[in-house]
């Protein structure tokens, strides 16, 4: 703050200054409800300002191991063509092998896929084929309720679990996708890393093939390191050799 | 809780301000606002003038109060504090409004003692002359003879020069003492 110095104009200014200071003017009457909402909507951060940077961090952390993971994980098979297959029937061996033929209505699911394209699509479209009729007489046929209502339609879902691993009997006419990417439990390089230090301390000599195996990048990185220790060798000792 | 800090001794009082502004006591920040508003609306209108811009000024000045105040030690009054920010707020909107300072005059006007019709002017009257002058004398006029700052203090708060600073105040000086003059004849 000023030094007061005592000239007329300071001691003038020294009251109007009391004068002044002491004064007040009207504030509007509603600037304190607008001051109130925009401190509220201040308060009111986003989630990504909130978050701090070590959540940011450890966030990209887990994306990238989660990535990594992933892609050697999977392993797409060769490609080939899928096969075109459809539901003939839906009714079970029983049924169609040892009963006579009866009319009956049924909705048959198809299992269309497409020969066009190269992805295979599977579609359940429920049709109503007529069977031929070809009823013996002679027989007893084994589902006499359903003979009763011929006329009725009926609309049978059929929900297709297709599991490449577990194949039954009933399933047999499923058709059996080929090109779904397998998915292998297959260790990862960090994975065997670990299994290596763990062979190492525990007094087991160090199987490096074994580690570098699948992993190109890491092989062909070996290489180059042991290239170019190599060269740096015989220069060292073309060098002394002049010398 | 305004109704309730009010009969508290004046000390008391700024200091339950200040520790409910801490605490970001909505009560609390409404008992300071409606405390210091008014004399503060005062400093804008001294500064900007009657328009929007002290009221914007005012505004904006009161959110820095309530998000800084942890920043405030008690070493001097919550309200010089207060004001300070204020005034540091209208300062902000004059340089918005053009380079009303960056003119650096260092030649001093030699200006007599003041007349003495000065000496009694009532405290409307003087903000009506204070008023009248130039945004740049206004300014310096205000922030030495009325805020009480040193013309270092200026020079930095402005960026320009102490001797404009000095300059300045001599003219705006002048002017009082000639509209004075005028009205006395």
């Amino acid at each position: 703050m000023k030094k007061p110095i005592n000239t007329s104009w300071e001691a003038l200014e020294k009251a109007w200054q009391k004068q002044i200071q002491a004064q007040e003017s009207d504030v509007p009457a509603n600037m304190w409800e607008r001051m109130e909402q925009r401190m509220d909507k201040k308060s009111v951060r986003p989630l990504w300002l909130r978050m701090n940077t070590w959540a940011w961090s450890a966030a990209a952390a887990l994306a990238v191991i989660v990535s990594l993971n992933w892609e050697s994980n999977v392993e797409l098979p060769p490609y080939s063509n899928p096969k075109k297959q459809a539901i003939s029937s839906v009714a079970k061996p029983s049924i169609t092998s040892n009963t006579p033929t009866l009319d009956v209505r049924t909705n048959v699911l198809e299992l269309k896929s497409e020969q066009t394209t190269n992805k295979a699509s599977h579609q359940i479209i429920p049709t109503s084929v007529k069977q031929p009729e070809v009823i013996q007489m002679d027989q007893q046929p084994l589902v006499a309720q359903i003979t009763k209502t011929p006329e009725q339609a009926e609309e049978v879902w059929v929900r297709i679990d297709i599991d490449p691993v577990e194949e039954t009997t009933t399933q047999t006419s499923v058709a059996q996708r080929e090109d779904v990417p397998v998915l292998t439990k297959k260790k990862t390089f960090v994975g065997r890393l670990l299994k290596q230090v763990r062979q190492v301390v525990a007094g087991e000599q160090l199987d490096w093939q074994a580690l570098k195996e699948g992993n190109r990048s890491l092989e062909d990185g070996i290489h180059q390191v042991a290239n170019t220790y190599y060269r740096t060798e015989q220069t060292v000792k073309q060098t002394f050799q002049i010398q | 809780m305004s109704t309730l800090l009010t009969h508290l001794p004046s000390e008391n009082l700024e200091q339950s301000l200040v520790l409910a502004c801490k605490k970001q006591d909505r009560k609390g920040q409404h008992a300071t606002f409606n405390r210091y508003s008014g004399k503060m609306m005062a400093v804008c209108r001294r500064y900007l003038g009657n328009g929007p811009d002290a009221e914007d000024a005012l505004m904006e000045g009161f959110m820095k109060v309530f998000s800084k105040v942890e920043t405030f030690h008690e070493a001097g009054s919550f309200e010089g504090w207060i004001r300070r920010i204020i005034v540091n707020e209208c300062l902000m909107k004059i340089r918005k409004q053009g380079d009303a300072f960056t003119k650096n005059i260092e030649e001093a006007w030699d200006v007599g003692e003041p007349a003495d019709a000065l000496m009694h002017l009532r405290t409307a009257e003087i903000e009506a002359l204070i008023a009248e002058l130039p945004p740049g004398y206004r300014t310096i006029f205000n922030l030495y003879a009325i805020e009480g700052y040193s013309h270092e203090e200026i020079a930095t708060l402005i960026g320009i020069s102490s001797g404009t600073s000095k300059s300045q105040l001599s003219r705006a000086r002048a002017m009082i003492q000639q509209k004075i003059k005028r009205i006395e004849s």
